[in-house]
């Protein structure tokens, strides 16, 4: 043990956590300068140097002198590449990152730390430093091995090291004897000897030559006297090729036999002498994994069978074994000169493996010193934790002295900014906790590239959205799992270089790893261009382990086979091999997903790649749930996984569900949803008897990976933020239940797993690909369909407003409604929201006031508005038969719904009633346009949009011709294009969509400079994307009235201009 | 030395009914002795469980001890109580039809249990000791609440 520093725990845990953060960078850091080579980046280099160094330093402060040895070598090396004197080569920072490796391991068991062997890394580093540079490199370069070649007409001995062979071996070239006459084939054709020696640089490097004098004749009087020279090349060149070099025959290039090549170890698998051409393929049709380049057997699936390379199965493992037991020798034992046959191929040291176990023992005798795990904080962030806390301790004073003074009118504000106070130290305190995604990300590099050397295969990998903040719980959970995929990714998915050749796909196969985050979830997606998961083989597979029936592996989908790999007792590798084996196997992978809350989600094409996308919630302990009743309990239903939600009158129940065979369907849309009756699945007892018929119903449509469907609830509650509380033992098999939750009135409400309720019932995995053909079938395209949103103000009137044009509903409380000269406004995110009050802009009933109120929120020229919605009937599709005899400003018309009659809302006549400027804005823009009339083309097919865009740019003064789909359009077009200034296209047509209109008219010549602007309601980027790139000159949202005018403007001008 | 020794071999038991079965369990493993029954039935679970309740921001299960010790469902009523322990770094409660008392027994003399004894719960039960209200059967709450997980019911 250490003498010294051990008084002091507090240092040496400071000690602890400085350099583990030090060491975390440290192999991305390294890889880096490998990545770098001779260019090197000395910002990059000095701050591993600087890591390095003050570990040195403070551990030799400690007394931790193994770690300080450690380091202070490494550091050598690294002030070496520092000044340029060594240049990083992949042998180095091989060593270097084993070094690394072993100093991180060092540094989380200091107060072990000295009693570890660290030799073998030290010897490694020193070895370096004294110029070796290679593997094995110093020993390998005075081993010599001999040549022999059996059909040598001359007694010639030949000397090759064994470094030279290696280095041979790991370009993939082959060895050829040359014979050469000097006077035939040089002093007669004029050449000199500095010629030869070109010629033989030209062909490959030269690794041993001799003359043969024996066969010099001196006599005079013979024509032509023979002079032969030898010399033994490494060369990528083929035999013929070096032949004709020289127009030799045959014969006088001769391979060098095997026989060499079995004296280094090298086994079977090892073509040393046969030429790569006539190799590759031969090779190549029998086992295609399996060999990679000349003599670099690797064969993924006996690497499992072979554990600790005790037989020579490979060269790939011969040859490490032939370091390693170089490294091992001590320096003082020269190693032998001319070996013929050196032992490389014995299985280890006995003595290693002693060391190993005591080590091992040593190890668990000595409990670990635990390492308090720490958190950083970002100063700026505890300074508002502080600023909340001093807020907080304001509100209690407040609090307790307005109940002192009995002033309980006051408790209501206090109450409304301790809510405030709360939810920003809770947003606070979770930012704490949230650790960017690189932590995990980061050690991923290593992963890949270890993993395709010791494969023989050539990865490489790009990583994106490092910065993807997650909760701490959560980063940790994932690391296992992830990296499990990703050696998936290599091991099964990118194939062997020949292999992707072969298949004319390059050489180095790529995985993306990407992280973003995608409606309030964060999405981790990691893609391979490798060889994908092919169904069939996963079904054929199946059906031998006897995991399905026949049957059931007929009627399996492929999306469904290939989530077999996720089955229990199921490995896709033909045989496990050690690198993804180890008995982990998928089913695990996804067990720890879902303990998460995640789903994960593969799409392969076999032959193209895989990509796996797995959606992990933000943080574990606090989500938004909405609350839902069913029996009389309360139930929360995670937010992410709901959809959308139905209400159902009880007029249109027969009409909305049906059943199939049994089954229970909700027709949505054209579609058919499963239905789940919550009270059904959970058998729970019917409180009121009355129920069914004469009521509407309310049913959660939800959604998790690949399930979807309706779950039936009798009552929608509230939208709460639920703290998630584990339930306890007796409950964990119930994989339906996510948790519990404590509500604000104390009692407690079951959190519903929607997949685990999916399970329960038996439902199938929903096909996608079938879901969205009914969709496309369905009359979802029907051009008169509108979504609208239906309220009422007072029981007699009902109003709609299209869907397009919300961004979203909101449900406020009304006491959080200001009033602020004569206007109400809605606090929120920081900002005044003005709503907007039917009964004061349009011809209706007064409203009737209400604790909360539904707010649908929209935006007029970049200001958000929220017009109130008392009470929210519906979201629904309509057949829309537009009467415009209740036409006044602020109301579009009116059509006849259930027997009544629905005003649809024109929202910006309605912000321009309520505010003058709101509106004036939108008209200023498009006044100012002086010019003759400008034509428009637009094209759209729902006939609501279409006469209310025409509606209003011809009130802008416009004309506009317009197309009810992009087929009518292109016509139209191509009979006016000399009129029309700007096209305007919808995306969503039957016949023709709008890319394929705006390609047509960008991929002509004569039309190509009109401007096309896409008006849509998809802001996917996707879609965004794909409109630039067919040409689209700008993209709006459905319906931002001044936006469009502008850009209209803009396009005119620049028509006008041309 | 001789009051050492009764200091070890004294044990305290909170003691209590369940049916018309005197039992008892080391006051040490007992946390609170809960009057709030307010549960939420956890809906579709096993018999043993009776709710979940909110113990001070914590979900807790409570398990029906007369179920799991002898196949019959409590009845909730006045004197009904809720026993919270810690089992395994979890708060269990189970709930008993009445608290009688918190006494001292002496585990030198604890007798073994009757070999007639009935085969139901048995497996949880650890000795009996002879006190003035009667004869006091000792069980084993950790065991009988870590065993009931698997109980099929």
């Amino acid at each position: 043990m250490v003498d010294s520093g051990f008084g002091e725990d507090e240092v040496v845990q400071d000690f602890i956590v400085e350099s583990q953060e030090h060491l975390s960078d440290i192999e991305s850091e390294l890889l880096q300068i490998e990545e770098g080579g001779e260019n090197i980046d000395s910002d990059l280099v000095n701050r591993v140097f600087r890591a390095i160094h003050s570990i040195k330093g403070a551990a030799g402060f400690l007394g931790f002198h193994v770690i300080n040895d450690l380091a202070h070598n490494l550091e050598n090396i690294l002030g070496l590449i520092r000044t340029e004197e060594l240049i990083p080569n992949s042998y180095i920072v091989d060593v270097m990152l084993k070094a690394a490796d072993t100093l991180k391991s060092l540094v989380s068991d200091v107060e072990g730390s000295n009693d570890e062997d660290i030799s073998e890394h030290i010897e490694a580093l020193k070895k370096i430093l004294e110029g070796e540079t290679q593997e094995g490199s110093a020993e390998n370069l005075e081993t010599l091995v001999d040549v022999e070649i059996p059909d040598l007409d001359f007694p010639m001995e030949f000397e090759v090291t064994k470094h030279q062979l290696e280095q041979a071996e790991a370009m993939g070239n082959s060895l050829f004897l040359v014979k050469l006459d000097l006077f035939e084939d040089y002093q007669l054709q004029g050449k000199n000897l500095m010629d030869l020696v070109k010629d033989l640089l030209e062909v490959g490097e030269i690794l041993d030559s001799g003359a043969d004098l024996s066969s010099v004749e001196l006599e005079t009087g013979i024509e032509s006297p023979k002079m032969g020279f030898f010399a033994i090349l490494s060369t990528q060149k083929g035999r013929e090729e070096i032949a004709e070099n020289w127009g030799l025959p045959l014969d006088r290039v001769l391979p060098v036999p095997s026989s060499m090549a079995d004296s280094l170890g090298i086994g079977e698998g090892s073509k040393l002498s046969q030429e790569p051409k006539d190799m590759a393929p031969d090779v190549h049709s029998e086992k295609p994994e399996n060999v990679n380049s000349l003599g670099h057997a690797v064969k993924p699936e006996e690497t499992g069978e072979t554990p600790g390379c005790e037989s020579p199965a490979s060269a790939g493992q011969g040859m490490t074994q032939v370091t390693s037991e170089i490294a091992e020798k001590p320096p003082t034992e020269k190693p032998p000169t001319k070996t013929k046959e050196p032992q490389l191929t014995q299985p280890k040291n006995p003595t290693e493996s002693k060391k190993g176990t005591g080590k091992n023992q040593r190890k668990t005798s000595q409990p670990k010193k635990t390492v308090e795990s720490n958190i950083r904080v970002n100063v700026g962030l505890l300074d508002l934790l502080m600023n909340l806390a001093g807020e907080l301790v304001l509100v209690r004073n407040q609090l307790t002295q307005s109940i002192s003074n009995n002033q309980l009118d006051a408790l209501g504000a206090i109450g409304g900014r301790l809510d405030q106070v709360t939810s920003q130290l809770q947003d606070a305190i979770m930012k704490t906790r949230m650790q960017a995604i690189g932590t995990v990300f980061n050690k991923f590099p290593r992963v890949v590239r270890d993993l395709s050397q010791k494969l023989g295969k050539k990865c490489q990998l790009e990583v994106q959205g490092k910065d993807v903040e997650l909760d701490k719980t959560i980063i940790e959970a994932i690391s296992d799992p992830l990296t499990h995929l990703v050696r998936n990714s290599v091991d099964h998915g990118i194939e062997a270089p020949l292999a992707r050749i072969d298949k004319g796909k390059p050489e180095v196969g790529t995985i993306q790893l990407k992280a973003f985050h995608q409606s309030g979830k964060v999405m981790i997606e990691i893609r391979d261009d490798g060889k994908g998961i092919d169904a069939e083989v996963l079904k054929e597979k199946a059906l031998e382990k006897g995991l399905f029936d026949p049957v059931q592996i007929a009627a399996m989908s492929d999306r469904d086979a290939v989530n077999l790999i996720f089955h229990p007792g199921f490995s896709t590798a033909e045989n496990v091999t050690d690198v993804s084996g180890r008995g982990v196997g998928m089913d695990v992978v996804r067990t720890n997903f879902d303990k998460l809350g995640a789903s994960i989600e593969i799409e392969t094409v076999v032959g193209g790649g895989t990509t796996i996308q797995i959606s992990l919630p933000l943080t574990l302990a606090i989500m938004a749930a909405l609350v839902v009743e069913c029996a009389g309990q309360a139930f929360s239903i995670p937010q992410v996984n709901i959809r959308e939600l139905v209400r159902i009158k009880a007029s249109d129940i027969d009409g909305r569900i049906d059943s199939v065979n049994g089954a229970e369907v909700l027709k949505m849309r054209g579609q058919l949803l499963p239905l789940i009756r919550l009270k059904d699945a959970l058998h729970m007892e019917s409180q009121d008897l009355d129920d069914s018929s004469d009521q509407a119903i309310n049913i959660v449509v939800v959604e998790s990976g690949m399930t979807r469907y309706g779950l039936l609830v009798d009552n929608l509650v509230d939208y709460e933020e639920i703290v998630v509380k584990p339930l306890g033992r007796h409950m964990k098999d119930r994989i339906e239940l996510a948790g519990a939750t404590i509500l604000g009135d104390g009692e407690i409400s079951m959190i519903l797993d929607v997949s685990g309720l999916a399970q329960k019932q038996g439902l199938a995995v929903i096909d996608q690909e079938a879901f969205h053909g009914s969709e496309e079938g369905g009359p979802e395209t029907n051009s008169d369909q509108e979504t609208l949103i239906l309220f009422e103000n007072e029981d007699k009137e009902t109003f709609a407003v299209p869907m397009t044009l919300v961004s979203r509903i909101e449900r406020i409380p009304s006491e959080e409604i200001d009033m602020v000269g004569g206007k109400e406004l809605y606090h929120y995110h920081g900002q005044a929201l003005p709503l907007l009050s039917l009964d004061r802009l349009i011809s209706s009933n007064p409203r009737v006031s209400q604790d909360t109120y539904y707010i649908g929120v929209f935006s007029v020229g970049g200001v958000e508005l929220g017009l109130i919605i008392p009470k929210l009937l519906d979201i629904r599709d309509f057949s829309l038969v537009l009467d415009e005899g209740f036409r006044e400003k602020g109301v579009l018309g009116s059509f006849v719904h259930e027997g009544g009659t629905v005003r649809i809302l024109d929202l910006f006549e309605i912000a321009e009633l309520e505010n003058p400027d709101w509106g004036l804005k939108a008209e200023a823009t498009s006044q100012g346009v002086d010019m003759d009339k400008q034509i428009l083309l637009l094209v759209e097919d729902s006939d609501f949009f279409r006469k209310r865009v025409a509606e209003f740019l011809e009130e802008s003064g416009y004309e506009v011709l317009t197309a009810e789909d992009g087929a009518v359009g292109w016509e139209l077009f191509q009979q006016r294009h000399n009129e029309i200034s700007v096209v305007i296209t919808d995306i969503e047509m039957p016949v023709m969509d709008g890319f394929e209109l705006t390609s047509h008219i960008k991929g002509n010549e004569t039309y190509k400079d009109k401007p096309v602007i896409a008006l849509t309601s998809l802001a996917s980027e996707e879609n965004q994307a794909k409109g630039v790139a067919v040409g689209v000159d700008a993209y709006l949202i459905k319906l931002d009235k001044e936006q469009i005018l502008a850009t209209i403007k803009k396009f005119c001008y620049q028509t006008v201009g041309v | 030395m001789v009051h050492e020794t009764t200091v070890e071999q004294s044990l305290q038991l909170v003691t209590f009914l369940v049916g018309d079965h005197y039992l008892g369990i080391p006051l040490q493993g007992v946390q609170e002795i809960n009057r709030s029954l307010l549960m939420t039935p956890v809906p579709d679970s096993s018999r043993i469980v009776s709710g979940v309740m909110n113990l001070r921001g914590e979900v807790v299960t409570v398990l029906d001890l007369k179920f799991i010790l002898f196949g019959e469902k409590t009845e909730i009523g006045e004197d009904t109580r809720n026993i919270v322990v810690n089992v395994q770094s979890e708060r269990v409660g189970v709930l008993v039809d009445r608290i009688v008392d918190v006494v001292n027994v002496d585990r030198d003399r604890m007798d073994d249990l009757p070999p007639n004894l009935e085969k139901s719960g048995r497996q949880f039960f650890m000795g009996v000791f002879q006190t003035k209200k009667g004869l006091l059967t000792m069980f084993e709450i950790d065991a009988a609440v870590r065993e009931s997980e698997g109980l099929e019911v």
